[in-house]
């Protein structure tokens, strides 16, 4: 901050922070890591117990290499004993009365038993405080079974509405056995997930679901499975996640979903085709374009399928003439859309000539799309060609816009002359 | 008098703004008060507690949110990253807690985040002194008192 004398003088006596209201001082400290949050206690009388009244209690060992160590050559002397010390001097340091909405730990968890009882009795601590948000970020199989096998008691569970697993190992039956225990459950992640066999997330109350990064790693893997029955389920996030099958008996009721599986050779086709094919409601979705598959899968349906509600489509795609064939697909498929962004992912694409039977083969009709985005931008014929095919099809674009890629960046400011004569185009400044 | 879809805020010094509703409702108390009561939004609306310098400050930050929130590619978050960040730098620590003040009073959440976010990376990696140092703060503790808080809690150097 720089020095104004002239001003301070004109203001005095020059303020201090400790003048702000409490409640602000304290929402500044919901913006520092918890260690400097507690260090910070010692700076004078008002902010001796402040950090008592944080909401959120969050013990991330990437904060606390970060903010503990703050000489380098003191970063040599990290052992997962100085962060478990901390998390026991905290808990036994906060009144266990004051109300907990969020409790996180990130830990590299040991079979060492220091460890076990430690990771136990803060998870204790937080249900005892009845947080609402939990997340747990380590190896807790035996934690989670014995709090799961020594409670007769239920509603121990019933306050949890935000669960966030990370690095999880407990197996798919007793981590069901876990969601259908969290009555009230709204929010549930699932990341680097491990031991899928048959999995099954019943939970009635369910609103956002993100199943984030499983590989299959044994055979029996292979044929693993995901059921869901979340009759209020909204939004539906699936990345890196490869099991053999979902299944649900309805996911209608899900309007947003972010799909992301990486596969230019279809070898998830039918992965890909499973989630889509439940996905009849949805009205936002980011997904890679695979319909051309879709459409020429043995699924049954599948060419005859809508979506009806889909209004705002991501598309992560190349521009190849099976990525056109799918486009031309997905617009018959999808009467409504009304925004598009194609994203373009991928190294290179063969040109494709232009002529009557790509025009025939593909006819993007949709009258009811307005705007159309198209990210990483390369000037390539084939990117023109998208746009041209649009245009002579029954599009009414308002917009167009164009970000180009970081790598021609300059060399296309504006200097793009391709005639659709109802569309604006905009170069974004990047 | 403000025309249709303009509203008039008053600074506690009798500065007058002319302002887009649009503008003036990115803070919750106005949006409150406009749509509880139809007469605020044809009359003036006093900011109390607010003087000229920092309304004026206030009305910049939410003209550029709200003209982004209307239209993102005209403005895009890049651009609102920027202008958050000079919005920020340019202040000194007097205009910094009567913003936090009155952004805070007037629930302009956006705002408050970012400038406590402001706060709290002047803090991060410093000594206690030199916290105090920076925004004046009296260290009121008797030494005995300091030694307990250090034996009590180890983190807290």
């Amino acid at each position: 901050m720089a020095e104004q004398p002239k001003r301070d003088r004109q203001t005095p006596p020059s303020p201090s922070l400790n003048d702000l209201p409490e409640n602000l001082l304290l929402h500044i400290l919901t913006f520092l890591p918890l260690i400097t949050a507690i260090s910070i206690s010692l700076i004078s009388k008002k902010w001796r117990n402040l950090w008592h009244s944080l909401p959120s209690l969050d013990f991330s060992i990437i904060d606390f290499l970060l903010e503990y160590f703050t000489d380098d050559s003191d970063s040599d002397c990290y052992s997962p004993e100085i962060l478990a010390d901390f998390v026991t001097h905290t808990l036994l340091h906060r009144p266990n009365t004051f109300p907990l909405r969020e409790f996180r730990l990130q830990f590299h968890y040991t079979q060492n038993h220091r460890h076990r009882s430690l990771v136990s009795t803060s998870l204790q601590y937080a249900l005892d405080c009845s947080v609402t948000d939990l997340l747990l970020s380590f190896d807790v199989r035996h934690i989670i079974k014995d709090i799961i096998d020594d409670d007769d008691d239920d509603s121990r569970f019933e306050n949890l509405r935000v669960v966030k697993l990370v690095d999880v190992d407990i197996g798919d039956r007793l981590l069901s056995d876990l969601i259908s225990r969290c009555e009230y459950l709204e929010k549930l992640v699932l990341s680097r997930f491990r031991g899928v066999r048959q999995f099954r997330i019943f939970a009635e109350r369910l609103e956002e679901l993100e199943l984030l990064y499983y590989f299959p790693c044994s055979p029996e893997e292979y044929e693993s499975s995901v059921e869901i029955n979340a009759p209020y389920l909204r939004s539906l996030k699936i990345e890196h996640f490869y099991v053999a099958k979902y299944y649900s008996t309805d996911l209608s009721s899900v309007v947003e979903a972010e799909l992301n599986f990486y596969d230019r050779d279809g070898f998830c086709l039918q992965l890909w085709c499973s989630v889509m094919s439940l996905l009849t409601g949805v009205k936002r979705l980011s997904v890679q374009n695979m319909w051309f598959g879709f459409i020429n899968s043995k699924i049954e349906s599948s060419e005859h399928f809508a979506f009806k509600n889909l209004s705002h489509l991501e598309l992560k795609t190349g521009y190849t003439m099976s990525d056109f064939k799918g486009l031309a697909a997905l617009f018959v498929q999808s009467p409504g859309l009304e925004t598009l962004v194609l994203d373009y992912v991928y190294d290179t694409d063969k040109v494709i000539r232009y002529g009557h039977s790509l025009i025939e083969q593909c006819l993007f009709d949709i009258p009811t799309l307005r705007k159309v985005k198209m990210k990483n931008f390369r000037i390539t014929d084939n990117e023109i060609l998208v746009l041209a095919l649009m245009k002579m099809g029954k599009v009414l674009l308002e917009r167009v816009t164009l970000t180009p890629a970081q790598l021609v960046e300059t060399s296309c400011k504006g200097s793009l002359v391709v005639d659709l004569n109802a569309a604006k185009f905009l170069w974004l400044d990047s | 008098m403000a025309s249709k879809g303009n509203l008039t805020l008053k600074s506690c010094n009798g500065k007058e703004f002319i302002v887009e509703e649009k503008v003036a409702v990115m803070s919750t108390t106005i949006k409150n008060m406009v749509d509880v009561d139809d007469s605020f939004a044809q009359g003036v609306i006093p900011i109390i507690g607010v003087d000229g310098k920092i309304l004026a400050k206030l009305i910049e930050y939410c003209k550029e949110h709200a003209e982004a929130d209307e239209d993102e590619e005209v403005k895009s978050e890049e651009y609102l990253k920027k202008f958050d960040e000079k919005f920020v730098d340019e202040l000194n620590l007097n205009d910094l807690y009567d913003l936090l003040k009155a952004s805070n009073y007037l629930e302009i959440t956006k705002l408050l985040n970012l400038l406590c976010q402001k706060v709290a990376s002047m803090i991060k990696g410093k000594k206690p002194e030199e916290i105090r140092r920076i925004f004046n703060i009296k260290n009121d503790f008797t030494p005995e008192e300091e030694e307990e808080i250090n034996r009590q809690n180890p983190w807290a150097f």
